[in-house]
């Protein structure tokens, strides 16, 4: 439970946890500056949930920062005793968002030039055809990668929303049509991808960052089929609310993290499209998810079987945050303190996994993969998506308490 | 006819469990017998980490010890419930003490659910029994006892489930106390009477609990002393059931904290 146990104002988090540095980029300064009062109107009117929960996000970003490698972009993850590992291009686009917000909330500039460098070394690094390689970098293969490409581009459209600088959205341009060329008739990509033989679910997590890109840049033809491949998608939808292949595997539980990315990808490409039977689609699965973490205390046990039934005794914290992430969105459109509760709650055991205080960089601030530790998804390991999600989470949190009820 | 009575308690602290004996009796209802589910139970220690998680029940565990020392404290502000005790004249004992004074039989179970419990029940045979906690109760046991009645702390059918004066404070709804039938749902039994409170006397979260608890004790006590379960017409349900409340996050709780102190109003504060 963050709050009580919760003494560090924010402020005090932030001078501790993170020191400002100048910011590289003039234009970037000049908007971070245009809404430093905004954020302290918002410290001041969220202080209770901000006070319960901004020393986590100060926290997690400060690990993303220590995260962050010489050569560029942050590493995927920090394993005691073995320390950080390549940078992971896939998650350090999408974390960009998570540092400019954050860059704003907590009033910390070098978050949002730290969001500028992750940008500049992934243009640095995309392909001459528009994608970028699965895996980490430097890459052991030269092999393309669709879901890769899909999460950079959510970096490169908030850049470019955030600085109205061309180049960003001229890169995330070169890969949507170089996703595009991939798409078959349904909208999907053929072939598999990581452990799938087909695409699987979650690959609506590609489709939402397509479909803003193709909505920003005006690009009809790739927004055309990305509607399709989400409609596709949405079609999965079991009487039960789950979705036909949205874990690694083929036959394999989902762990909530995919269960996650495939709920939050079509929220995504539902507002944008402004699709209530969209939006509808996914409600059954998150209005689940958020009634089987109350009944557990927020521990949302961390995978599932297509029957709903919890496939081992551990948490994902990564999916537990996401999950919460996707539960106060459906909240926005079913006004009901109960769910906000319920994300709270999820909320909670991820920053209860948190330790704020730990003498070792790549753990202070860090999310695990699992709770316990040494449980099934990212074992023994803190990846940067986890501490990318609860920021998110907690960010939609605050917003949601800071906004009436 | 006369009316008999069979009081449950999840707890031999109890104190809901023995007002509610104590003023029953007071008013020639004949109580014949206390269920008491023990805490040495593996399976319902489980479900309540499982509902609280580890902490919570620890954290609950230390502050109903605190609670005990601090009711020692002189100065300390009275709670609703220590108010109404005095009002009634009732000095809490626990429910065993209070059990054998008054020469009522105790029946210790380790579930209300267990074969020993449903076996207490068909031997008594109560015309009602007051549900003053003990866990869920299954469809074997509403089967023997049609008339098990419970006081919930919230409006029905509005707010069902857990932390319900919270929640529905929270989700600013009348402040009312619903005794109500259990059935095998969760809160759906038909209610037989509300008793209304003023939140605006509670200036935090544990005193609105209190005040839906003293509220819930007079209203289950006027219900079986006027025996108006009986009588009481069966409603239908609505088609669609509300969503079921949980314990409620810390956060949300520490916003209503801050809510409730900034609405008190010290003249309204006894029951």
């Amino acid at each position: 439970m963050a709050c009580y146990r919760t003494t560090a104002t924010i402020s005090c988090a932030v001078t501790r946890v993170e020191r400002a540095e100048p910011s590289i980029q003039g234009i970037f300064d000049v908007r971070l500056d245009s809404t430093n009062e905004m954020a302290a109107v918002d410290e001041a009117t969220c202080e209770l949930a901000w006070r319960c929960y901004g020393p986590h996000v100060a926290a997690a970003c400060g690990w993303i920062a220590r995260s962050e490698r010489p050569t560029g972009g942050s590493a995927a993850q920090y394993t005691p005793l073995v320390g950080w590992s390549r940078a992971y291009p896939e998650t350090t686009g999408y974390i960009i968002p998570t540092l400019i917000d954050a860059s704003r909330r907590l009033r910390v500039k070098d978050h949002g030039a730290r969001a500028i460098r992750f940008g500049e070394w992934l243009r640095g690094i995309q392909n001459p055809d528009g994608s970028w390689n699965a895996g980490l970098y430097p890459s052991r293969s030269d092999r393309p990668s669709v879901f890769n490409t899909g999460q950079i581009l959510t970096g490169l459209v908030s850049l470019w929303r955030n600085t109205g600088d061309d180049r960003w959205i001229d890169s995330a341009r070169r890969g949507a049509r170089w996703l595009e060329v991939g798409m078959g008739s349904d909208g999907l990509w053929r072939g598999g991808d990581y452990r799938a033989s087909s695409t699987p679910s979650y690959y609506t997590h590609v489709l939402w960052p397509l479909l803003e890109v193709a909505t920003e840049a005006g690009l009809s033809s790739v927004r055309d089929a990305t509607i399709r491949g989400v409609r596709t998608i949405v079609s999965r939808v079991q009487t039960n609310g789950a979705f036909s292949g949205w874990g690694f595997g083929d036959s394999t539980p989902a762990f909530t993290h995919t269960m996650a990315y495939t709920i939050r990808g079509i929220q995504g490409c539902g507002a944008i499209l402004e699709d209530e039977q969209m939006l509808d689609a996914v409600v059954p699965a998150i209005e689940r998810l958020g009634r089987l973490a109350e009944m557990r205390a927020g521990r949302l046990p961390g995978a599932f079987d297509a029957q709903w039934r919890p496939v081992g005794r551990f948490v994902c914290l990564t999916g537990s945050a996401q999950v919460a992430h996707c539960l106060l969105i459906h909240e926005s459109r079913d006004r009901d303190l109960r769910l906000v509760s319920a994300a709270a709650r999820m909320l909670d055991v991820v920053c209860n996994s948190q330790a704020l205080q730990s003498p070792i960089g790549g753990i202070r601030g860090g999310v695990a993969g699992s709770s316990p530790f040494w449980a099934p998804y990212m074992r023994c390991r803190y990846p940067n998506w986890a501490a990318k999600y609860l920021c998110d989470g907690i960010s939609a949190l605050c917003d949601r308490l800071n906004s009436p009820t | 006819m006369r009316t008999t009575v069979l009081i449950t308690a999840g707890d031999a602290r109890s104190i809901a469990a023995e007002a509610l004996g104590e003023l029953l009796r007071r008013n020639g209802i004949d109580v014949v017998g206390i269920l008491l589910v023990s805490w040495l139970n593996v399976g319902r220690l489980r479900r309540l980490v499982q509902q609280r998680g580890l902490r919570g029940v620890l954290r609950r565990f230390r502050r109903s010890s605190a609670g005990l020392d601090a009711r020692d404290q002189p100065q300390r502000i009275r709670s609703p419930l220590e108010v109404f005790l005095e009002g009634v004249s009732i000095r809490p004992v626990g429910i065993r003490s209070w059990a054998r004074a008054a020469g009522i039989p105790i029946w210790t179970v380790s579930d209300l659910n267990c074969s020993r419990s449903i076996a207490v029940v068909r031997q008594v045979s109560p015309s009602v029994i007051a549900y003053c906690g003990g866990g869920i109760l299954r469809t074997p046991f509403l089967q023997i006892a049609p008339n098990v009645l419970n006081a919930h702390a919230g409006p029905l059918p509005e707010i069902r489930g857990m932390n319900a004066a919270e929640w529905a404070a929270m989700l600013k709804l009348r402040a009312e106390v619903s005794i109500h039938r259990i059935d095998a749902g969760i809160d759906t039994g038909e209610v037989v009477a509300r008793k209304s409170f003023d939140r605006t006397g509670c200036r935090s979260v544990d005193a609105l609990r209190e005040q839906a608890v003293v509220h819930g004790i007079q209203g289950l006590c006027e219900v079986i002393s006027a025996r108006t379960f009986d009588s009481h017409a069966s409603q239908a349900k609505p088609a669609v059931m509300s969503r079921q409340c949980f314990i409620m996050a810390p956060v949300l709780v520490e916003m209503l904290q801050s809510e409730l102190a900034s609405q008190y109003c010290p003249h309204d504060a006894s029951p």
